[in-house]
């Protein structure tokens, strides 16, 4: 597992005199900011993994910031994306907002609009981070299952009960009984519905519908 | 509350830096002792069968100084007519014809001057219209009034003179008199309006010592009349050529130098001339002088109808390049907009970070924050005076410049729209290019539309190039911008300076007709052809500034 890195702002704009002020603003409230002219400058320096957001110019030297977004998407950087605009590129931010950015923001922007957004833009990654922490977690936890024990959580997730999981798998309801407890148990579930739940968020059974 | 006075615009006469009465005393004393002198110097071309002058230049001293001064010198002039009148007439002309005579001198002088007012006469010569304006409400008027007057007192006077012959006599001498003297005061006197910025005194004074020579061997009596006779035109390519070359005061001034010569030589009995009595040698000699004269004039006003012409022709261009700088400038706008909002926003972001470390007390980083703040405010100043003088230019200034003094701007005007194109400019100027004299901001334009014509014509392509190179030469400079677009095509290339020869959308297609005609008016030329490794090139060149001299 890769060092955990601390969350930064990543801030892309072609002039010097914009990152300078835009990154001293931040740092003022205390965001860790690095700030690049290009993009393929961040393109080089952030992954799927890296902590933060991405405070993008939709004009850069040498690509629109609209490509750029899509190329982070490409790597599957999840990073919450501001875009901020000067005059004119409103209909660019629009079709970026379109394209999965959290916000735009139009230059000169409020510092207090600024701020925020920033606030947000990092608290969401941090959740999203954490959700896909603990989604993990569940994988993990789902490999642990003996294949019969599978067998009984899909009768589960498929809304049977013990008597027809029983008949079903050819075995007493008892020894069903025990099976869900083995699972429920390892899943670190609380509930038949809290099970569901995890069950549901894993790849596996992402797509399978629950009957009442 | 008080407030300071509106400034009232003071009644305005042509010098009033003394009191009114001073400077209309001073006036009048001028009229009358030049009035006076040319009248005892046009006595002296009386001859005794008549009794008369025949000529006669004090109608036309009196009609240029009411003309120039106003009617104020009125009575100056009835002084002065009085004197004469009296000094050469009175023993001969009863006082009631003496006084109708002075009356007549007045009222011809006093119609001139009002006709010459009314039909917009300019005392510049500058059209053709006020030569002609001069010699008819001039000869008419001023010369005929002042004729009948004088032949009135003769015929009065002398019983054996006809009315009719003198009149005849008299108006000659009048118009004579008054096509030498009037335009000469005329433009002298009216100076304030004629003086000329540029002004080439050697040569006015080489012309004037060369008119005075020919005249001085032609009138002094010592060539033989068969030689004298044809050399006395000599007088005509001088005058020709001032008139052309010469402000108009100076070209009036060396015909009235020519005529006062042939006329003093003639009427003491020298010259050419004067061989064949002092009549017939007089109206001879007036036709000669009334045909230098008339040159004079003529080639003056035409002169000035050409020099009226092309200011015309350049004021049009510079308004067309004007039009066309906005144009450009609209163009350029989406660009610029953003180039002058990036330090905007730097600006308030400064101002939002330097509040907040105020707040907290950081004030090492307050002190530095403010500092980087400034400086982003003058950048964007900067940005607003570009656009600015890239604007501007009702006057176009020729000045001296240097060739990268003069990209510069150029190149910052740019900067934007070729980073938004990912244009990859090179620009390749050798040091120690000799400076140019031209006006910066056409030629800035004409280089920002040879530029961004480059930039349109690679759009589409991944490795857009602009090249601008510069090559110093002997006497001129070449200005190469290339690029590695599809070229011009060939059927295009003939008439591709042509006014609204487009093929671009959007565009009027004047840029690159106004380009050449700026070039040109320059000194240089601007060609374009396309190059054999592809992609067009427009060339143009100025002359080096001291070009002039050297040649």
């Amino acid at each position: 597992m890769p060092a955990p890195r601390l969350p930064q702002v990543y801030l892309v704009d072609d002039d010097a005199d914009v990152r300078t002020a835009v990154s001293l603003l931040l740092k003022t409230e205390d965001f860790r900011v690095t700030a690049f002219a290009d993009a393929g400058s961040v393109l080089a320096a952030v992954d799927d993994t890296t902590p933060g957001c991405l405070l993008l110019d939709v004009r850069l030297p040498d690509m629109d910031g609209l490509t750029l977004h899509r190329q982070l998407k490409a790597r599957s950087v999840g990073m919450p994306v501001i875009f901020i605009t000067g005059h004119g590129d409103i209909p660019m931010a629009v079709r970026a907002v379109n394209e999965g950015a959290l916000d735009f923001l139009e230059k000169p922007f409020h510092d207090d609009a600024l701020i925020e957004g920033v606030r947000h833009a990092l608290a969401l990654d941090a959740a999203q981070r954490a959700g896909a922490a603990e989604m993990a977690e569940v994988e993990e936890r789902l490999t642990s299952l003996t294949p019969r024990e599978r067998q009984v959580l899909e009768a589960l997730l498929d809304g049977q009960p013990n008597k027809l999981i029983a008949r079903q798998l050819d075995v007493s309801v008892r020894t069903v009984e025990i099976h869900r407890g083995h699972l429920m148990q390892k899943m670190g579930a609380k509930s038949a519905s809290h099970l569901a739940r995890l069950a549901l968020a894993c790849a596996d059974y992402r797509d399978r519908l629950v009957p009442g | 509350m008080s407030t300071a006075p509106l400034p009232l615009a003071r009644p305005h006469s042509r010098t009033e830096t003394s009191a009114p009465w001073v400077w209309l005393a001073g006036r009048s004393v001028m009229l009358i002792a030049l009035y006076y002198a040319v009248g005892l110097w046009g006595f002296v071309f009386t001859p005794d069968a008549y009794g008369i002058p025949l000529v006669w230049p004090a109608t036309g001293v009196g009609l240029a100084f009411v003309y120039v001064y106003g009617y104020r010198l009125l009575p100056a002039l009835g002084i002065a007519a009085s004197l004469i009148t009296w000094q050469f007439t009175s023993p001969m002309m009863p006082l009631p014809e003496a006084l109708g005579s002075v009356v007549a001198t007045l009222a011809g002088v006093a119609l001139g001057t009002h006709g010459l007012r009314r039909f917009g006469f300019s005392a510049r010569f500058e059209r053709l219209r006020d030569v002609w304006l001069l010699l008819l409400i001039g000869g008419l008027a001023a010369s005929g009034s002042a004729a009948t007057a004088g032949a009135w007192g003769m015929a009065a006077g002398m019983e054996s003179l006809r009315f009719s012959n003198t009149w005849w006599l008299c108006w000659m001498a009048d118009l004579m008199g008054l096509m030498l003297v009037a335009p000469v005061l005329l433009t002298w006197l009216g100076a304030g309006l004629t003086r000329h910025a540029e002004q080439n005194h050697a040569r006015a004074a080489a012309l004037g010592f060369s008119l005075v020579a020919i005249a001085g061997l032609v009138y002094a009596g010592h060539l033989p009349t068969g030689i004298a006779m044809p050399l006395s035109y000599a007088v005509f390519p001088l005058v020709m050529l001032a008139a052309v070359r010469c402000p108009v005061h100076i070209t009036t001034g060396l015909t009235m130098a020519a005529g006062a010569i042939a006329l003093s030589g003639t009427g003491w009995g020298m010259g050419p001339f004067a061989e064949m009595g002092l009549e017939v040698s007089l109206l001879s000699l007036n036709a000669q002088l009334a045909l230098l004269v008339l040159t004079a004039l003529v080639l003056s006003a035409m002169r000035g109808e050409r020099e009226a012409a092309e200011a015309r022709a350049r004021q049009h261009l510079d308004d067309l390049a004007r039009a066309g700088r906005l144009s450009t400038l609209g163009e350029l706008s989406a660009g610029l907009a953003h180039e002058l909002n990036q330090p905007l926003c730097a600006l308030a972001s400064y101002a939002q970070a330097s509040k907040r470390l105020l707040e907290r007390g950081r004030m090492e980083e307050l002190k530095d924050a403010l500092a980087q703040l400034d400086a982003s405010a003058h950048r964007a100043a900067e940005t607003v005076r570009q656009m600015r003088a890239f604007a501007a230019g009702h006057s176009p200034e020729f000045s001296s410049i240097a060739l990268p003094d003069l990209l510069r701007p150029v190149l910052d005007l740019l900067r934007p729209e070729l980073r938004r194109g990912r244009v990859q400019m090179d620009v390749s100027v050798p040091n120690a290019l000799p400076r140019i004299k031209a006006a910066p901001v056409q030629m800035e334009q004409v280089l920002v539309n040879l530029l961004r014509n480059a930039m349109e014509a690679t759009e589409g392509r991944s490795d857009r190039q602009v090249r601008l190179s510069v090559q110093g030469e002997d006497t001129e400079l070449r200005i190469t911008v290339t690029d590695n677009g599809p070229g011009i095509p060939e059927h295009r290339l003939p008439a591709l300076f042509d006014p609204f020869a487009t093929w671009k959308s959007g565009g009027l297609g004047l840029g690159l007709s106004i380009s050449r005609s700026l070039v040109e008016a320059h000194g240089g030329h601007l060609t374009a052809r396309n190059r054999e490794a592809g992609g067009a090139e427009f060339q143009f060149t100025l002359p080096v500034e001291d070009r002039d001299a050297r040649t």
